[in-house]
């Protein structure tokens, strides 16, 4: 009712209870084009108004059963948002009762006799503003939708976010947080995860921007880091493969600045990797007892050059400590003035705090600080208080403590041996299921040493003392790598046995078999001038890390055995 | 690039930062980086930033360490984390080459 559908010509309502007048206004307005409806009286007026739709009402006063006002009244109570102007062609010049007209609602008038001139000059000028009107609601309208759906689909991706992230860890005890985002969704991310040892990864990262567009990249930050944490990857491994899903998926501008927390509580110690976020913070009642700040490229910069580069810097776990890290949002909180809170005023306020009242009072003071401004970034901040965690952290029911022996066995054909190398993996499996971190390069070497005399010597029958130079050193991996695509037959048994029971320490059992002739193990050469060749020293570094080195004839199988802290 | 390279001492030390696994398949980048460079007194190597390293890693030193004498000039490896050292004191090599610890 009132509204027209768009296109064609407008609809004028003509209301007049004098034929002839009624006539000539439908002549003149019919002139122009348009269509044109009439009514003799007020009621009829009405009903031809709630019949069809019309855009414009040219009205008579003094009308019969209802008058002009009345009509006006009841048109405009029917539509009140539609805007049909209505106009008044009358013959009345009391201008008490021409006011009455925009009283009743109506939006002009023009007094008889009537001029087809002003009359049509003042039904161009309300054509236009009911066009105006429209288009204007129409915009509100269209805005008014969108903004719901869009409210919707925040909500939508909250709920997603919000379950991809949810961290049970963080509910530690020991362990608090506060994670406020400046829009409904937030760029800041706050993860937690216990690994297979028993240690707690912390990851608080912040991906550049906030709302919608930053948070695109949590989901599948928070998957890769509670996936390959449960697997039990070595947190450089994990920091290497957000690093390469967050460079292939986020266009080159976007990036996650982070900071990884190991508390090794077992190893009584704590690591540190951080890239782009404000310096981590470890607090005692004595000040600052380690500061670890930023030292590499955020995630999702670049594409890495050497697996493992990102290394968390440790430190032993002092007692009585709290660590405290934060995102920029904290940092840089902003005064009325503009003046940022900054590093030094959070460091001020930890370390002017007793211990334990540091997370409070931070987050009280950067909103006093902030002065009823706005929150414009997202900010998190998370404390751990270390002591706690250790005493009522629930370890004893994870990891370490756990793994008491277990064994794994890996058998190489020829087909993987031309293209795997199994040493990298057993390292990560020993160090996941137990092996300690301080002996990790001594295992790489034992072996890698083993594997590769295995491979080399056993199956590709290499002779070493080719190596003794340097175009012989060339020469000799030119050999392997030519006598290894062309290998056909043979396999490499790695065993690998983890004790944890060993009383003198954790004793790891190393044995390698291959499928070759064997060699003369009585005649490896044990010398120190074998020191100053470049070549054929691997056995003897073998010997000297293990405890005890045994060769089985035909010299195609050897077993050592590691202690923890040995050589 | 696993390895790269910096000078030091108006350009009569050459230091040779290595990335991650120190093994053999880094031969020919290794031997590249310090060849074909005249005047270098010191070769440093810089451990720093390695992961683990093997047997063959000690060869292409050991290598390098007779190139360098060859020129009169020293190596030195710089840098070495608490279980490098001890991989390198496994294989005496404190007593030809001048070892320098984690700074």
């Amino acid at each position: 009712m009132g509204e027209r559908a768009a296109g064609g010509p407008p609809t004028f309502l003509i209301v007049d209870d004098e034929l002839v007048n009624a006539m000539l206004l439908e002549a003149i307005v019919g002139a122009r084009g348009f269509h044109v409806i009439t009514a003799a009286d007020g009621e009829a007026a009405v009903a031809r108004f709630q019949e069809q739709p019309v855009d414009m009402v040219l009205m008579d006063i003094m009308l019969p059963k209802l008058d002009g006002y009345e009509a006006t009244r009841r048109i405009k109570a029917m539509d009140p948002e539609g805007f049909v102007p209505v106009i008044f062609v009358t013959a009345i010049t009391d201008e008490q009762r021409l006011a009455q007209c925009i009283e009743a609602g109506g939006e002009d008038f023009v007094t008889k006799p009537i001029s087809r001139v002003q009359l049509n000059a003042k039904i161009d000028a309300w054509l236009r503003t009911r066009a105006l009107y429209r288009t204007v609601t129409a915009q509100r309208d269209a805005l008014g939708s969108h903004q719901e759906r869009l409210e919707r689909e925040q909500e939508t991706a909250e709920r997603i976010v919000a379950r991809a992230s949810a961290s049970e860890a963080l509910e530690a005890p020991g362990v608090w947080y506060y994670y406020r985002p400046a829009a409904i969704l937030s760029g800041d991310i706050l993860l937690a995860a216990r690994r297979p040892t028993g240690s707690l990864l912390l990851l608080i990262g912040d991906f550049t921007g906030h709302g919608i567009g930053a948070a695109a990249g949590v989901p599948g930050t928070a998957h890769i880091f509670y996936e390959r944490t449960a697997r039990g990857a070595h947190p450089a491994e994990l920091l290497d493969a957000i690093n390469a899903s967050l460079a292939d998926t986020l266009p080159a501008d976007m990036f996650l600045a982070a900071a990884l927390v190991e508390l090794d509580l077992h190893g009584g110690r704590l690591g540190v990797w951080n890239a782009g976020m404000p310096p981590v913070w470890l607090i005692r009642s004595d000040g600052v007892a380690a500061t670890f700040p930023s030292v590499d490229l955020p995630l999702g910069v670049v594409w890495d050059g050497a697996r493992g580069r990102r290394q968390l810097a440790y430190e032993a776990l002092p007692t009585g400590a709290w660590l405290y890290a934060c995102s920029d949002g904290i940092v840089e909180a902003a005064d009325p003035e503009g003046n940022l809170f900054g590093v030094a005023g959070v460091e001020a306020v930890l370390t002017g705090s007793p211990p334990g009242a540091g997370f409070e009072r931070l987050l009280a003071e950067v909103g006093r600080f902030r002065g009823g401004q706005e929150q414009l970034d997202d900010a998190t901040l998370v404390a751990v208080d270390l002591d706690r965690l250790l005493t009522e952290g629930g370890l004893q029911d994870h990891g370490v403590g756990m793994v008491e022996s277990w064994q794994s066995e890996l058998v190489l054909d020829a087909a993987t041996l031309s293209h795997a190398n199994p040493v990298p993996p057993i390292i990560n499996l020993l160090s996941e299921l137990g092996a300690l971190e301080a002996d990790r390069q001594s295992l790489y070497l034992v072996v890698a040493e083993l594997f590769n005399n295995a491979l080399d010597h056993g199956l590709l029958q290499l002779d070493s003392r080719l190596k003794y130079s340097d175009e012989g050193f060339e020469a000799y991996y030119r050999e392997r790598a030519r006598a290894l695509a062309s290998l056909e037959a043979g396999e490499i048994r790695l065993r690998v046995h983890l004790d944890g029971q060993a009383s003198t320490g954790r004793g790891v059992v190393i044995e390698v078999a291959d499928s070759g002739p064997g060699f003369d193990y009585n005649a490896a050469p044990d010398d120190a001038a074998g020191d100053r060749l470049p070549a054929g020293r691997g056995l003897r570094l073998v010997r000297a890390l293990c405890e005890e080195v045994t060769f089985f004839p035909p010299g195609n199988r050897v077993r050592v055995r590691y202690t923890s802290g040995g050589g | 690039m696993t390895i790269h390279t910096d000078y030091e001492d108006d350009g009569q030390a050459l230091v040779l930062y290595i990335q991650g696994f120190f093994d053999y398949s880094l031969h020919k980048e290794f031997r590249q980086a310090y060849k074909g460079v005249e005047g270098i007194r010191r070769y440093i190597i810089d451990l720093s930033e390695t992961e683990y390293m093997d047997s063959s890693a000690l060869g292409m030193l050991l290598l390098l360490r007779e190139f360098a004498s060859d020129q009169g000039s020293e190596v030195v490896l710089r840098n070495c984390s608490r279980e490098v050292r001890k991989i390198l004191e496994v294989a005496n090599f404190q007593r030809l080459f001048q070892i320098e610890a984690q700074a």
